[in-house]
């Protein structure tokens, strides 16, 4: 599938990039894949997890992938995912597609939390990771939760060292489709406000799906130009370091 | 289609020349045999008898309606294939925006049927 990708898609347009597909389930395996296809192509830029994995992403498990990940110096990225073997939500399956796509938020804070929590940057101190599409508005709650937790229970994860909203500030970022839309505005303004220090957004549309976010109607006209600016480029520019990266594109 | 591709235009140079880096986009596969010539003949012989086998819990994964296939933009639909199968009707659409000081990155799917998407009727798909 990595190959497929490299010859109909990375060689035939360099403005692309591609997620490495790795077996994340048989770690050994995702392992020999991204030192495979990160040598393969420079047009891979991150490691593609789906939101419902086997266990949390945090557990031992997963880490030599993570390993391997900060090895090829690629990000990892959770994606949306209907697939999995585990319930969307922590109480068991929903009935409707509405409440299975909401419920995808709350997979994502498990994640998030499994892998802050575990100790997971402190052990691979050069691992980020992007959040695909998992919504970014329950982030500044999350990040309160925890570190207000941590300042009573942190005797109990004595591998970490800093709070635990530092590590999603410093290691994560999170794209913006589908895009958070408050029936006032200001209440989006707000939340963009409360992630100015991370972690950072990145704007995606999610084409070619029917909830594709249009870069021209995604945000309310209230954001501000220079928030934007660093939605739709700096922030992913800085995430992929793609100004340091041996680049496929000589326009990008 | 001449019409559509003017007003199309119009719009893309009416637009500020923002730098836009897109974090998510999918390509997808037409069927397992796009894949025939970068297996090997024990995963060739897999795919063409047994298919893909996927992790979901309920038959045909968990699309909405049932059975149904991939949920996208209608006018992603190439004359052939599925939505995100075509590079050159990515090319001529709204994604990849003409102006070319844009980068992006794929998350793709492996999956041959339903993919990760929620399903459409067909009447509905285009």
């Amino acid at each position: 599938m990595n190959d497929w990708q490299v010859v109909e898609w990375l060689e035939k347009e360099p403005r692309l990039r591609a997620s490495i597909l790795i077996p994340y389930e048989y770690p050994d395996l995702a392992v020999h894949e991204i030192r495979r296809a990160a040598r393969a192509h420079h047009g891979f830029v991150q490691i593609l997890f789906l939101a419902r994995t086997r266990e949390p992403l945090g557990r031992p498990h997963y880490w030599p992938i993570y390993e391997a990940a900060s090895e090829v110096g690629l990000p990892v990225a959770l994606h949306f995912g209907l697939l999995g073997g585990n319930a969307v939500t922590s109480c068991g399956w929903p009935s409707f597609y509405l409440e299975e796509h909401t419920g995808m938020a709350q997979a994502f804070q498990a994640q998030v939390a499994s892998m802050v929590l575990e100790g997971v940057f402190e052990r691979f101190p050069q691992l980020t990771v992007a959040l695909v599409e998992g919504g970014f508005a329950w982030a500044p709650s999350l990040m309160w939760r925890m570190d207000q937790h941590w300042k009573r229970l942190g005797e109990d994860t004595p591998h970490l060292r800093h709070a635990p909203s530092e590590y999603m500030k410093k290691h994560m970022a999170l794209t913006t489709q589908p895009m958070e839309e408050p029936a006032n505005p200001g209440h989006l303004l707000d939340v963009l406000d409360m992630l100015k220090d991370g972690p950072r957004l990145m704007f995606a549309t999610d084409y070619p799906h029917w909830d594709f976010d249009a870069p021209d109607r995604a945000f309310p006209s209230q954001v501000p130009e220079d928030v934007r600016r660093q939605i739709f480029a700096s922030n992913p520019r800085r995430f992929y370091k793609l100004d340091a990266r041996p680049s496929p594109a000589q326009d990008v | 289609m001449a019409k559509a591709s003017v007003q199309r235009s119009a719009r893309v140079a009416s637009r500020p020349k923002t730098a836009i880096i897109d974090c998510d986009i999918h390509n997808i596969i037409n069927g397992l045999p796009d894949l025939f010539p970068y297996l090997s003949a024990r995963w060739r012989r897999h795919a063409e008898t047994i298919g893909m086998r996927g992790p979901a819990a309920l038959a045909e994964g968990l699309t909405y309606p049932r059975n149904s296939a991939f949920a996208s933009r209608a006018d992603s639909w190439p004359e052939r294939g599925r939505p995100g199968s075509s590079l050159e009707l990515r090319r001529d659409s709204t994604w990849i925006p003409s102006g070319s000081r844009s980068a992006f990155s794929t998350a793709s799917f492996l999956w041959d049927r339903n993919s990760t998407t929620v399903g459409l009727p067909r009447w509905l798909r285009r």
